[in-house]
This record gives structure tokens, C-alpha cells and sequence, in this order.
């Protein structure tokens, strides 16, 4: 199998052979809730980060004992898939106060699944110097935690031996973030999704390799410009390229987004040239380009938004939500006005965190196609 | 109620409606005797004889309410209620006409310091809130004004409905907001939306996520940083001598607060239930001599009720003693009153109501002690105390509360937009039935839109309750 | 003794008459527009069944969402405690009540006295109530009463999603139009449905023996799903389930 096809396809939880094989060799995983988690401390510390998710979950039964119906899916899937065992690889858990839905998932978690180690990262609303030094404080209090809890050093060498690996992630993944930037575009942006929701799953050295090799299959592909509009997508946590399908199923094709999952954990780089590896990954993590959670930043989001949108030639953006959203329900709409007062048309589309409705979804889409289609 | 104080700007609507709806309120309990519309001929009637500036004040206000405020248990704590409403009203819009800076903060962010600094603080949530108190037709127009912007109507009521508010021009455009980081997103983005919307500086202070010095040392921060922010935007500093009056202010109310929530251990409880949703907002008062009148008016009513062993049930009932482990029901005072009369069952605590003892006095010696103090009390304020951090903040603090005052059923009434409680629930009526033994009773609300569990609804619910017993 | 006991549901009326603890006449009448029709039929019904006049029975109970309907003068007793009571007539050692309604789902711990002690109700969502069911037979163009019939022959079950049955009916319709076969519906319907009561007992607590009511109560295939979800068994009474509540209103001891 190419190293494409590989990362097209690889599973997530139970079924992933990376997990297995690291599991088997004794590592220690630990799941994060969020991309303001600094995976490159718990790299650096040995452990494997792993990007809690929830595909496939589709009956909360089990979590809605805890949560309720006006909960976010995303945090009630991941809880179920937590309660039905399908986490038990884990051994360590670090929830953050992303938002506070996925924050209350720490206390029932503790509770109710069995996870041996938990650990809280809490980082502020805004944007501040204090904010940062709060942040930067969090987070050293977790490395010094994870090696007390798990028996291991964390030097700064393997810090910045981390931020290398991560780092490198980076750049490939904004390499082909550049592939889709033409008329022409050789990949789907619910393959791309597929390539990056990869990364999160598996160890990051052997995640670059691959991704490497399959740039390379990916130039070597003919393009297609068989397509009615090229679409930016924004919004919340979106880790299934699902919802992509839908889009690119009724002629649309993802060239580029405003996601969690895709470019706003790869479209910056954290600092090499310092003294504190801490002090860059504190830096990098606190004021990349923010999440609605992030007060005070919507003009700043907005800007992104567009950037991200002229950069990539996007004749339309979907900002997608998930119901019981307040961060992304208020954001989107905000960022929709935005930007249809600039002349770029946008759409809302609401979802659950595990697709339902398909028809619905797909009516939708296509209006906005119709609406938008390149002449 | 001098009606020269009211002003004639649009904007000051919603305030100047307060403000009469106060002194009305005031009208008809100077009236010796009455202990009912009914009393004095029914609406139509009392509408007749009232001055004829008050009688569209009259059509706003909610008449089931001003049947409970007539009667004797409840007159002391009505008069605090509405002297209170319309005195702080006046001062807020007298503040206004002089054109000092008006602030609009999250409710749970102590004033103090912003009076100290001589602006004009508004606790935004407030402004919707009370309409919601007082009118037939709540603040529900507000809330509809707002997700007829093409907002989801999950959000908190809270602020949708001041946001509506300053959509249709009904308050005033505040110079700034000032919002801090708990309890939530909701909450939270539309303090987003108004700054963008309306083109205002947001100030957020962060809260912290642990209660303890580290915690604590950061609010400390962040209280200087906003006062720093402040100044920079509105060119105000602040006042020492200032400070010290408004922080003596803050202590005194804040200190009779904490010895009515002693009160309420007492059996029979001696506070009536009705102003519980007062209680909560009038803390937006702090630092102005109308929260110190309102919480010892308060105070002193209970503890005349309870030197004599009186209590707020009706003779021969069995006294049952509630505790609201989310919060209370801005729309229907009333019902808290009629489950006194009607089951016997009196309102201890709820998330709103209940300050920890420690949030206790502020040192005034130095504005650094006084920052310091202010600090610590941030950290305590209803609600921002219990979303700050850890889930187990709440659940414990309504273990204590179950226990000290002697409460027999815990009443979820959750708030439909509160992400939070709705994710604590069960470990909450876990914890508390595992430490007491007290059963949960649970049901959805609105805490400001009526139309979500109206009153007749509630009724039945807690009907069906108690009929099971 | 006699006693007459009459439950007003907003889908149904139901009156059961009982002699010395025994049942001697039943109805369940549908309402089909007014209320108070619905109640007058049933309760004429019951007592022809019985033989017996009104006048001659004493002892009265009435109960539910639409007990002011009924017009003749009776002791109004809580639902909740009807539930409970109704139950613990014939099942001494059930200790939790799955109610599963028109419009609404009640779980209910109780004690061996059929004394409530604590329960939960889900009245908000007609994610897996009769009225989601009634929703679901439109669509599909069948009777709520098939169900049981068409879902034995499924060979797989198409997912529904459980969170709202505003979308709920809706992917129904988009199964139908996809040419799904009814009885693969019915299942995945059913599944869901048991599921969403699994949840509902479990935010109470299962404390076995479990006993379900109520009208969905009559539907195996849902009842399957709840007890494989749960992993306990689910018992339905002996006589009809839909009875309980109009059963403990008519048995004397029930609390008012």
C-alpha cells in the first residue's frame, strides 16, 4: 500500500496499527482534547499524543446518562466512545478549557471511564501578556507533572527535538495546503482531511515520513478543474471528512479551511531560534490564529478568514457548526455577515458532530452551489 | 419619585421604566391594609387612581406579582425590592446625564472599582433581566430582537436579551465592556457580537481556573490590568478615597447577605422566597449605598420573622424545605410564593443566591489591599465561583448548602442554555444523594423566557411532586 | 370493594375497574378530538363491561395530563404514585417503572410499598415517545400496531438518529424515498427508541426488577432494544401496560 493510501485510510482508536504496535512496545499514549494542547511536551516526554476523537460514533446512549440533549455531540461522543471501553489504551488523559462543553468532559471522565492518569490545561479567554505567562506556567506544571506521573525527564534538547518533528509536519502539510492553490487541484479536500486527521493519530516522525512520500504521489497525479466552485470551510471541530464529501459531492471542491484540524494547527510555525523551547511552543500555541473561544479576536479571525480565502481563490465560504455550539454558533454568523458585506459569499450550515440528515445537508450545499458557480 | 429625573432620550427607556415601575411599586404598598389588587377595587380600579405618568407602568407590570408584594409576609422585602430598583435606576441615570462613561459587565464582576474610577457600571445582564422580573411581557422582545440576527437560540437569555435591547436602541450604547472569562461561551460571544457589532472596547478579565493563591494572585492581576485598560480608554482614573466609600458600601451589603444566608438554616426559614431572583441581580449594586439598604432591609425582615419563630408558611403546614441546585425562574416570582402557600415549601439556596462565608470583608487600608480583597470576592461571586474551574466547586458547594440548611429535595431546574450545569447534572444529584440521601427533582427552563416552561407548567410539575410524596 | 379508576392521557383515556384488587372491566379509549368524549366513552365502556352503574361505585380515582376532563366527582391522585402503585399491585418486587407514554417518558424507583422514591421524566423531546411513533407510522403509511409484526421480519435495521425526531422523521422519509424496506425502518426505529429509554432509566439509576408501562410498552421490538441495551431484563406486567396509571388510580391506598 503507497504511503497515500496508507495515511487515506488509517483508522482511528482500536483498529489503528501505529497505536497498537507503540502499545505493544510498552509506550504510553495520552489523549488531548484540543489544539491549544502542546503535543510537542508530551512527544518530547516519550509519551504519544493522541487527538481525542469520536468517528464512527453515532449513539450517545451511554454519555447522554451524563450529558443532555442540549450538550455539543462532539464532547457526548467522545465520552460514549470513552464509557464503552474504545479509550482504554490510554494512559493518560489532558483535557483543556477549549470550550467549556469539552472542559466538562474532565470531571465525569475522571468519574466514570478508566483513565489512570488526567491532567487540566487551562489557558485564558484573551489575549494578553499576562495571558501568556499564565499559559506558559500551565503548561510547564504539565511537563513537570507527566515526567513525576509516568517516571520520565524532559529536557529542553527533547523539547526542541519535538518542535523539529512538529514543525516539520508543518511545512509539509503547508506544502500541500500550496498543491490545491491553482485551478487544477490533484487532491480532494476530503482526501487532504483525510492526510491530516492522520497526523493526530500517530506517532509524528513516522506521520512526516509518510506524508513526505505521499506529496510526492500527489504531484505526480493530474489535477481537475471538473469542479463548480472552490470552497473554503470554517468552523468548528470538524475530524471526518463527511461533511467534506457532501460539499464535494455536489460539485463543490475544499481547497482550503479555517478548521481546527487543518490549518490552524499546521499554518504557523513555532520558533527555533530561542533559548526556551517552553517559552516558543508557550508562544506559538497562545496566539496562533485563534478560535472563537479566544475573546477580542473576531476582527483578527475575520482577516484570517479572508486571507485564507483570496490566498486559496475560494469563490465561497461554509462555515459549518455544530448544534449547541455557542463559540461557533455566535462566530459563524458573525464571520458569514463579514463576509458577505466584503462581496465573498458565505454560508452556515448546522450539523451534528456525527453526521445526520444527509439530505438536508445536501440541499443545502447545493443552493449555495448553484448560487456560487464559476460562470 | 421626582418625574424630572426621567429622561427623555430613547435609549433611556428600559431604565426609566425601572425606575417608575419602582416608585409605582412603592405607591401601592404605602397603602395600610391592603393585602391585594382585590383589596382595592382590582386592576381596572387601582389603574383609575393612579397618577396618570404611572398608569402605562402599570399596564407593563406582571399583576399576579403585585398581589404577592401586597401581602403582610412579603411587604418588607417588596418595599426593599422597589425602593431599591427605583433608587439605583436613578442614580445610573443621573450618572448618565452628567456624562460620565457608562460601562456595561458581565453581572458576577463586583463594581467597585469602576465607580471608584467615576464611571457609570451597569451590570449588562441586568438590564434585560428586570424586565423580565417585573413585566407580563419579559424581556422576551429583546431575545427575539437577537436571534432575528441569525443567532441560535441556545444561547443564554442572559444577555440576549439586553443585546436585543441595544439593538432596538432601548439602553444605552455602553463606552465600554467589561466582561470576565467564566461561566461561558455563550455568555462570552455575545460580548463578542456587541463589541464588533456596536464598535465597543471589550476589557476582559480572566478568571481564574483554581481556587487558591496562585489563582488568586492572578485575579489580582487582571483586576489592575482591566483598571489600566479603563483608564487608557476612558482617560478616568481611579480614586483612592473613592474606592474605600464604595468598597465600604460592598462590605457592609455583602456582610448582611452573609448573615441572611445564616438564616436560612433556621427551621422554620424565616426569608420568603419570592426575591430570590432580586437577590441575585441587586448584587450588581455592589458598592453603592442601595445593595447595603437592600441587603440589611432584607436581613432585618427575616430576623424579625425568625426572634419571634415565625415563618413564611402558611399555620398547619408541614415545612419543606427546597434547595435550587441550578437557580430560579426570572418570569414568575410568584410561584415561589405560591409553593409556600399552596405546599408548604420555603427557598433555601441556589447557585445565585449562595456566597461562600469566606468572600467575607475587604481590607481598606490601601487600594492594594482593597484590590487585593476585591480580588478574592471576584473569585466568590455567584456563579463565576462555580464555572470558574472544576465542576466540583458546584457539587460541593450544594452538599454544604444541603446540609446547613436542612434541605429535603433539590430542585433541578435546569437552565436550557447552560452547557455546564447540563454536563454536571448527574454528578451533582449523585453527590448530593450519596452525602444526604436528598432526591433530585429535575426539570428544563428558561430562566428568562417564559414561553419555554411557563408558570401554569411548573405548577403542574411541582403539583405532580409533591403529590407523590 | 369496587373502585373505578380513570387515566386521561393526551393520546388516549383509560378506565379500569376493579373488584376487591381484581380487574373485572377495562377500556382504552383514543382520543379523536375532544377530551372529555374520549373519557365519557371509555368510562361507559368499562362500566357496561362490568355491568355496573357509576352511581354505585364509590370509590373513585383519577389521574393524568387530562384528568379535569373527567366529569363526575373523583379523588385526583398523582400520575406519578398511579404509576407506582398500579405496578407494585402485581409486581411486589419491581423496583423501577419505565413509563413509556404518549408524549412523554417517566422512569420511577420505587419502594416495595409502590411508594414513589425519586424519578425522572422526559416531557421535552419526542425522541421515543408515541407521538415520535405516530410520526413514524405516517410516514411509513402503516399502523403504530404493525410495528410489532413488520419489524420480526427485518433482516437489518437502517440507523435513525436519535437526537431529534424533527430529523428523525426526517431521514425516515429519506429511507423511504432510498427505497428502504419498511420492516428495516421499523427496526432501526424501534433500536432507537430503546435506546433513548435505556438512557432515560440509567440517568435515573436501574435497580432491577423492571417493570415497563405505557402504550409503547406493547411493542416487542422496542422492548427488545431496551433490554439488550440495558443488559437486565425488562418485564411487562400481565395485564395491559397501558393500564397502570388508570390502575393505580383506582386502587384505594394510592397517595392523592
Amino acid at each position: 500500500m503507497s504511503a497515500f493510501a496508507e495515511l487515506l485510510a488509517l483508522p482511528s482508536r482500536g483498529e489503528n496499527p501505529y497505536l497498537q504496535e507503540w502499545k505493544k512496545e510498552a509506550g504510553r499514549v495520552v489523549g488531548v482534547t484540543c489544539t491549544y494542547a502542546p503535543e510537542e511536551i508530551i512527544a518530547a516526554s516519550g509519551l504519544l499524543p493522541y487527538r481525542m476523537e469520536a468517528r464512527g460514533v453515532t449513539d450517545t446512549g451511554l454519555a447522554d446518562v451524563y450529558f443532555h440533549r442540549f450538550n455539543c455531540t462532539f464532547p457526548r461522543s467522545v465520552l460514549q466512545a470513552g464509557l464503552a471501553g474504545e479509550y482504554d489504551f490510554l494512559d493518560g488523559f489532558c483535557v483543556l478549557n477549549g470550550c467549556e462543553q469539552i472542559r466538562r468532559l474532565y470531571e465525569v471522565w475522571e468519574k466514570h471511564v478508566n483513565t489512570d492518569y488526567q491532567y487540566m490545561i487551562t489557558i485564558p479567554h484573551s489575549i494578553s501578556d499576562a495571558g501568556l505567562a499564565w499559559y506558559k506556567e500551565e503548561i510547564f506544571n504539565f511537563k513537570e507533572d507527566l515526567g513525576k506521573n509516568f517516571g520520565i525527564r524532559c529536557t529542553n534538547e527533547d523539547l526542541w527535538k519535538a518542535i523539529k518533528v512538529y514543525n516539520e509536519s508543518r511545512r509539509l502539510v503547508q506544502e500541500l495546503y500550496a498543491l490545491r492553490k491553482d485551478d487544477s487541484v490533484p487532491i480532494t479536500g476530503s482526501d487532504a482531511a483525510r492526510l491530516l486527521f492522520s497526523a493526530f493519530i500517530m506517532p509524528r516522525e513516522k506521520y512526516n515520513a509518510l506524508l513526505k512520500e505521499a506529496l510526492e504521489e500527489i504531484r505526480s497525479k493530474d489535477g481537475t478543474d471538473d469542479y463548480k466552485a472552490r470552497i473554503l470551510v470554517g468552523g468548528a471541530a470538524l475530524d471526518d471528512p463527511q461533511l467534506l464529501e457532501i460539499i464535494e459531492g455536489q460539485g463543490g471542491m475544499v481547497v482550503t479551511d479555517t478548521l481546527c484540524f487543518g490549518s490552524r494547527s499546521f499554518g504557523s510555525l513555532i520558533e527555533e531560534d530561542g533559548d526556551d523551547p517552553l517559552h516558543a511552543i508557550a508562544k506559538h500555541y497562545y496566539n496562533r490564529n485563534p478560535c472563537p473561544r479566544m475573546l477580542g479576536q473576531f476582527k483578527n479571525r475575520l482577516g484570517y478568514t479572508e486571507e485564507m480565502a483570496q490566498g486559496a481563490r475560494v469563490d465561497g465560504v461554509i462555515l459549518e457548526k455544530i448544534v449547541f455550539c455557542d463559540s461557533h454558533g455566535v462566530d459563524t454568523t458573525m464571520l458569514a455577515d463579514g463576509l458577505e458585506e466584503k462581496g465573498m459569499p458565505a454560508m452556515v450550515l448546522e450539523r451534528e458532530y456525527a453526521l445526520s440528515d444527509l439530505g438536508r445537508l445536501k440541499t443545502r450545499v447545493e443552493a449555495f452551489m448553484e448560487r456560487i458557480a464559476r460562470g | 419619585m421626582d418625574t424630572s429625573q426621567l429622561s427623555d432620550r430613547k435609549d433611556r427607556t428600559i431604565i426609566n421604566n425601572y425606575m417608575k415601575s419602582g416608585y409605582m411599586g412603592l405607591l401601592l404598598l404605602e397603602m395600610e391594609g391592603i393585602t391585594s389588587l382585590a383589596d382595592l377595587g382590582g386592576p381596572e380600579a387601582i389603574r383609575g387612581f393612579l397618577p396618570e405618568e404611572f398608569q402605562d407602568t402599570f399596564d407593563l407590570v406582571q399583576l399576579p406579582l403585585l398581589d404577592v408584594i401586597l401581602k403582610e409576609k412579603n411587604r418588607a422585602s417588596a418595599k426593599a425590592v422597589f425602593r431599591t430598583a427605583m433608587d439605583y435606576f436613578e442614580l445610573v441615570n443621573r450618572e448618565l446625564e452628567a456624562g460620565k462613561p457608562h460601562v456595561q459587565h458581565y453581572f458576577a464582576i463586583a463594581p467597585e472599582f469602576m465607580w471608584a474610577m467615576d464611571l457609570v457600571p451597569v451590570a449588562h445582564e441586568a438590564l434585560g433581566a428586570i424586565s423580565s422580573i417585573f413585566y407580563r411581557e419579559g424581556c422576551e422582545a429583546g431575545i427575539d430582537r437577537t436571534l432575528a440576527e441569525g443567532y441560535p437560540d441556545h444561547l443564554c437569555a442572559a444577555q440576549t436579551g439586553s443585546v436585543g435591547y441595544l439593538l432596538d436602541g432601548l439602553i444605552p450604547k455602553p463606552d465600554v465592556l467589561v466582561n470576565n472569562s467564566a461561566p461561558c461561551d455563550a455568555s462570552n460571544m455575545m460580548y463578542e457580537y456587541a463589541s464588533n457589532k456596536f464598535d465597543i472596547p471589550l476589557v476582559m478579565i480572566e478568571s481564574p481556573y483554581y481556587q487558591n493563591e496562585r489563582g488568586w494572585k492572578y485575579a489580582i492581576t487582571e483586576i489592575k490590568r482591566a483598571i489600566e485598560e479603563l483608564e487608557r480608554i476612558t482617560g478616568h482614573t481611579l480614586d483612592e478615597d473613592k474606592l474605600r466609600e464604595h468598597v465600604e458600601h460592598s462590605n457592609e451589603a455583602i456582610s448582611y447577605f452573609l448573615k441572611l444566608q445564616e438564616l436560612k438554616r433556621l427551621t422554620p426559614m424565616p426569608d420568603t422566597g419570592w426575591h430570590r431572583p432580586a437577590d441575585t441581580l441587586f448584587l450588581i449594586q455592589l458598592g453603592t449605598p442601595m445593595s447595603a439598604a437592600y441587603y440589611k432591609a432584607l436581613y432585618e425582615d427575616a430576623k424579625a420573622r425568625a426572634d419571634r419563630q415565625g415563618s413564611v408558611i402558611p399555620e398547619g403546614k408541614k415545612e419543606k424545605r427546597l434547595a435550587w441546585g441550578y437557580a430560579w425562574m426570572a418570569y414568575d416570582l410568584p410561584f415561589f410564593d405560591w409553593l409556600e402557600e399552596e405546599h408548604g415549601a420555603v427557598y433555601t439556596g441556589d447557585v445565585l443566591t449562595y456566597i461562600p462565608p469566606h468572600a467575607g470583608v475587604v481590607d481598606t487600608t490601601s487600594v492594594e489591599t482593597m484590590i487585593e480583597g476585591l480580588a478574592w470576592r471576584f473569585m466568590q461571586m455567584p456563579m463565576g465561583r462555580q464555572t470558574m474551574g472544576f465542576s466540583d466547586v458546584w457539587v460541593n458547594d450544594f452538599v454544604t448548602i444541603v446540609k446547613q440548611f436542612k434541605v429535603d429535595t433539590l430542585v433541578l431546574a435546569g437552565h436550557m442554555a447552560c452547557k455546564h450545569f447540563w454536563a454536571l447534572n448527574k454528578l451533582l444529584s449523585d453527590k448530593v444523594k450519596e452525602e444526604t440521601g436528598v432526591p433530585t427533582l429535575r426539570f428544563e427552563v428558561d430562566m428568562f423566557d417564559k414561553r419555554f416552561t411557563p408558570g401554569p407548567e411548573m405548577r403542574r410539575i411541582m403539583n405532580e411532586y409533591f403529590a407523590s410524596q | 370493594m369496587i373502585s373505578l379508576g380513570c387515566d386521561v392521557g393526551t393520546i388516549t383515556a383509560k378506565t379500569v375497574i376493579l373488584k376487591d384488587g381484581e380487574i373485572v372491566a377495562f377500556d382504552i379509549t383514543p382520543n379523536e378530538g375532544k377530551l372529555s368524549q374520549a373519557v365519557e366513552r371509555s368510562v361507559q365502556n368499562a362500566l357496561s363491561q362490568a355491568g355496573i352503574a357509576l352511581e354505585d361505585i364509590e370509590n373513585r380515582g383519577g389521574t393524568g395530563a387530562g384528568e379535569r376532563y373527567i366529569s363526575f366527582p373523583h379523588v385526583t391522585k398523582s400520575t406519578i404514585s398511579c404509576l407506582s402503585k398500579g405496578v407494585n399491585r402485581t409486581v411486589t418486587s419491581a423496583r423501577t417503572v419505565v413509563d413509556i407514554g404518549g408524549l412523554s417518558t417517566t422512569c420511577i424507583h420505587i419502594n416495595d410499598q409502590g411508594k414513589a422514591m425519586e424519578y425522572r421524566t422526559n416531557d421535552r423531546c419526542a425522541s421515543g415517545t408515541g407521538f415520535f411513533l405516530e410520526l413514524a407510522a405516517q410516514a411509513l403509511e402503516l399502523k403504530v400496531e404493525d410495528f410489532s409484526r413488520v419489524a420480526a421480519s427485518a433482516q437489518e435495521k437502517v440507523r435513525i438518529s436519535a437526537q431529534c425526531a424533527v430529523f428523525g422523521e426526517s431521514e425516515i422519509v429519506s429511507h423511504v424515498n432510498d427505497g428502504v424496506d419498511a420492516a428495516s425502518i421499523v427496526a432501526g426505529i424501534s433500536h432507537s427508541i430503546g435506546s433513548g429509554l435505556a438512557t432515560t432509566a440509567r440517568r435515573l439509576g436501574v435497580e432491577p426488577e423492571i417493570v415497563a408501562t405505557g402504550g409503547v410498552a406493547k411493542l416487542a421490538p422496542v422492548l427488545k432494544a431496551l433490554e439488550e441495551d440495558l443488559g437486565v431484563e425488562v418485564q411487562t406486567p400481565e395485564w395491559d401496560p397501558q393500564l397502570a396509571a388508570a390502575i393505580g388510580a383506582a386502587l384505594p391506598d394510592t397517595e392523592q
